[in-house]
């Protein structure tokens, strides 16, 4: 299957040790990629270095065999992303705002903001200043301007943060819609591991910097009742392996 | 260069959807049309005040050292910390295009708006010495006036590189407003103080226009402070950029 990005030998340490270790990632054409991970385990460096917000200490990131570091107009051609926190030019309308992205794209024409205001619900609100909008909202709009360009790959930092049942509801069926009808490959990382299982066709789970497991939804299930389960496991674990690693101290 | 364009086109949209922006440039072409009124309504008590024929050159000495560099000060505060603050840097650089583009639309941005903010003050000034004062539009002299006004525009976007430079070292738009403002009173003041600062001081160059109206300066020393300028500008951009291009969004 196609290969729409190569994670290989990501290091990422920050001054207070935290970051990311040694990791490798692939993601083929069609995946729906869940990351899971506790708070701090290191999904949201990894997204970001994905997404040449950040450098890497060591390693490399190609999307479209395009690597990030070097040839990132290229790489970041057919990508939408939405990472970390939905933060938006509180001055500027919705539309206003999604003109702003759409400028990066002159071959898709201005009815697609209709389109995507349309897909998140916030149709109604197309007019109004973004300072006037709930977290849930803003959400909402990062949503809209991730899959605004077409793009073939779409990066998510937890995007249901904020967001009410509804909008999750919306979120899952809008990822499961564009995966099925136009072939995107998705990298979701989140802590809504109900809604990964739903969606996610594979998933890999980050401990303390260190891609610990991987692999097909459907195979890590076979031996666990749910995703949840699994998670738990592998987090105990990935624990334990740690405590083993340690040196012992005090009676030498 | 699609890129450039489309990110040199948002970061212009930004400013105008910025309400003081447009307050900003609504002042600008205010200030010289009250102050001709005023002139003009003094005369016949105060007869030195006059809207002369030089108006808009004694318009482009305020601005260039007042009202531009106030203006590039909140703008670039708006471009660079205030970006950081809001964390909407992100924003721009998700999309396709990479550090250095940003970073030149910002510069680009910058350079444009000053440049809007030259013509409008000198539309508007070249308006009221017509209709106000002296000059009628034979005894214009247009050629002397636009190198003025593109002396003014190159020593304003020269010295907004020093502070788009500063700018770097900061996360918070007030402080650097703050920082700026006491930094360029000092820079004025300085040559004061300090022997030979003004020549190694681009805030030195905010009347620079007045060199090349002036009949008796060589074409030599013209050359020199124009290359002083540019390099001035390269040096601050090229830092700017180096700073800008390890931060983390």
């Amino acid at each position: 299957m196609e290969q729409i990005a190569r994670v290989t030998g990501l290091t990422k340490e920050y001054r207070n040790k935290r970051g990311i270790r040694n990791i490798d990632l692939e993601l083929r054409k069609g995946d729906i990629y869940g990351l899971l991970g506790p708070n701090g385990a290191g999904k949201s460096t990894l997204l970001k270095i994905m997404t040449g917000l950040i450098r890497p200490d060591k390693g490399t990131v190609a999307l479209f065999g395009y690597n990030v570091d070097n040839e990132f107009e290229n790489a970041m051609r057919k990508v939408g992303c939405m990472i970390e926190s939905a933060d938006f030019y509180d001055y500027v309308t919705a539309s206003q705002y999604l003109k702003l992205v759409l400028n990066f794209y002159p071959e898709i024409g201005l009815e697609r903001i209709t389109e995507v205001l349309g897909y998140v619900g916030l149709s109604p609100y197309a007019g109004e200043r973004i300072r006037h909008f709930s977290t849930g909202m803003k959400q909402k709009l990062a949503l809209a301007a991730a899959v605004m360009p077409n793009p073939e790959l779409v990066l998510l930092d937890e995007p249901t943060n904020g967001l009410d049942i509804e909008g999750i509801v919306l979120f899952r069926e809008l990822v499961k819609r564009l995966s099925e009808e136009k072939g995107i490959t998705f990298l979701i990382s989140s802590h809504m591991i109900h809604e990964l299982e739903q969606l996610c066709n594979r998933v890999g789970i980050l401990q303390q910097g260190k891609l610990v497991q991987e692999g097909e939804v459907s195979e890590l299930l076979s031996g666990s009742p749910s995703l949840e389960h699994y998670y738990i496991e592998q987090l105990r674990k990935a624990k334990e392996g740690n405590r083993d690693d340690q040196p012992a101290s005090g009676n030498a | 260069m699609t890129s450039l364009q489309a990110g040199t086109r948002n970061e212009l949209l930004l400013m105008l959807y910025r309400r003081k922006t447009l307050f900003f440039f609504l002042a600008s072409a205010l200030v010289p049309i009250f102050l001709a009124v005023s002139f003009n309504a003094l005369q016949s008590t105060i007869g030195l005040l006059t809207v002369s024929q030089s108006f808009p050159i004694q318009m482009l000495e305020l601005y260039t050292m007042f009202m531009i560099p106030l203006f590039f000060f909140l703008a670039i505060s708006d471009l660079f910390p205030q970006e950081i603050s809001s964390r909407t840097l992100k924003l721009a650089l998700l999309r396709p295009i990479s550090r250095f583009g940003a970073f030149a639309a910002k510069i680009l941005a910058l350079g444009a708006a000053i440049a809007a903010l030259l013509v409008l003050l000198a539309v508007v000034t070249l308006a009221c010495s017509v209709l106000m004062g002296s000059a009628g539009m034979a005894t214009i002299d247009w050629f002397g006036y636009g190198k003025a006004y593109a002396a003014g525009f190159l020593s304003m976007w020269a010295l907004s590189s020093v502070f788009v430079f500063v700018s770097q070292f900061f996360r918070s738009a007030n402080g650097f407003l703050v920082f700026a403002i006491v930094l360029y009173a000092a820079a004025k003041f300085a040559p004061f103080f300090v022997k030979g600062f003004s020549a190694f001081s681009l805030a030195s160059y905010t009347d620079w226009y007045l060199l090349w109206l002036s009949h008796s300066v060589s074409s030599g020393k013209l050359m020199t402070s124009l290359l002083f300028v540019l390099s001035g500008f390269m040096l601050f951009i090229t830092l700017g950029y180096m700073m800008f291009d390890r931060k983390e969004a």
